[in-house]
């Protein structure tokens, strides 16, 4: 404990508790010079008190939050993520954990922005191809087969979309592997660019790449993304100094008659191995 | 548009799609879908592509639940794992006594 703290509490009244002795105000002390956020608010929202902490988060003078409609905080020790956007500054993540004392809540909120931006950070790059940077093979069996189940609850169609870049050996023996290399990677910004942000790509193998095309509400739009991803995959070849061309492989997940995820997969890539043999043909599930 | 008093309008106010949005929004579609016998309007508002209504609404913390009507007007801050303490928190039944006659159920999902 440093001397001023020493000060700052000697200076304060005591009393007996029973047990051990301490100082009046102690409480209210420890509240307004705690590094977290803390709020008092009532049964309707209303904050009642707020500490230092509390305006630096929200990046406001604090009497602005008292009698603010902050909003009943819900939790309890256990501590729930939550998003801040403070009045000025930047937004962040905050832990919430909340107390009652009667009709009003203590709602305690420490910023962790910085360990969310790591942990998003790692979760990235555990999840992402190292040479492309869209997803992995990995990350696109999990957000693929959530976003399957999302579209069967929703009773939405989706696509799942098989594409391979053609006579990639060939390249790789021709121009090199960092020419292959660079076939991938153009691979990966036309798909990633043509594609919706609700959309998954990702490389699944060496030269294969997987995109999941989301459920819409509108059903026309199904359709227009896979047209979109087709003609984006007809010019990848555009302006390069190196031949590359990919072939698409179709495969429409339908809520009425579901399929799993590895028979979607299996589905786009049949069609897609036809489309090669030039029998361009959509597999629907 | 006229205001229904029988029809509970709720806005949940989320940023992008965190997984704390994702977890929020599916903790409330399960307790509209299971414990809320009553018609309602959901508005979900990403306080991000619209942060002139977070702003209008002084949201200060996502995801935030607001009881628009029947008033009084209420707001819940958290993801709503705790389905007794949404529906206290919204002045409603609680799933334990909410046994009444199921009404019919509209959502409404906006991109305002």
């Amino acid at each position: 404990m440093t001397n001023l703290e020493h000060t700052v509490i000697d200076d304060l009244d005591t009393h007996d508790t029973g047990e051990s002795v301490l100082p009046d105000g102690l409480f209210e002390t420890m509240v307004r010079a705690s590094a977290d956020a803390m709020l008092a608010i009532d049964a309707e929202g209303r904050v009642l008190f707020a500490n230092d902490a509390a305006g630096q988060l929200f990046c406001v003078p604090t009497e602005v939050l008292l009698g603010s409609e902050f909003g009943l905080p819900l939790g309890s020790r256990d501590p729930v993520e939550v998003d801040l956007h403070p009045i000025s500054g930047t937004p962040g993540v905050a832990e919430l954990r909340v107390a009652r004392a009667g009709d009003v809540h203590v709602a305690m909120l420490r910023d962790v922005s910085q360990r969310v931006r790591l942990r998003t950070e790692l979760q990235q790059l555990a999840l992402a191809d190292p040479l492309t940077g869209v997803g992995n093979r990995r990350s696109f069996l999990v957000l693929a087969s959530k976003a399957l189940k999302q579209a069967e609850r929703d009773e939405r169609r989706c696509a799942l979309l098989f594409v391979d870049i053609n006579d990639m050996k060939l390249i790789n023996d021709q121009h090199g592997h960092r020419v292959g290399d660079q076939a991938v990677v153009t691979t990966a910004r036309m798909l990633a660019r043509t594609v919706r942000e609700s959309d998954v790509v990702a490389r699944v193998g060496g030269d294969e790449f997987c995109v999941l095309l989301a459920a819409s509400p509108r059903p026309d739009s199904l359709e227009d993304a896979i047209e979109r991803v087709r003609r984006a995959a007809d010019g990848v070849g555009r302006d390069l100094e190196f031949p590359l061309s990919v072939t698409v492989g179709v495969a429409v997940f339908d809520p009425a008659a579901p399929v799993g995820l590895d028979e979607l997969m299996d589905r786009a890539d049949a069609a897609m191995y036809a489309a090669k043999d030039h029998e361009p043909t959509d597999s629907s599930s | 548009m006229m205001d229904d008093p029988d029809v509970l309008r709720l806005t949940l106010y989320v940023a992008g799609r965190t997984p704390r949005a994702e977890r929020a929004l599916a903790n409330l579609r399960r307790i509209v879908e299971l414990e809320l016998h009553m018609p309602f309007e959901l508005e979900i508002i990403d306080v991000l592509e619209r942060p002139d209504l977070a702003e209008e609404a002084l949201i200060l913390a996502t995801p935030t639940l607001v009881k628009e009507s029947p008033l009084p007007g209420r707001r819940l801050i958290g993801d709503l794992s705790d389905t007794h303490r949404v529906m206290a928190g919204l002045h409603l039944p609680s799933p334990t006594h909410s046994h009444e006659t199921s009404g019919g159920t509209d959502e409404v999902t906006a991109d305002r």
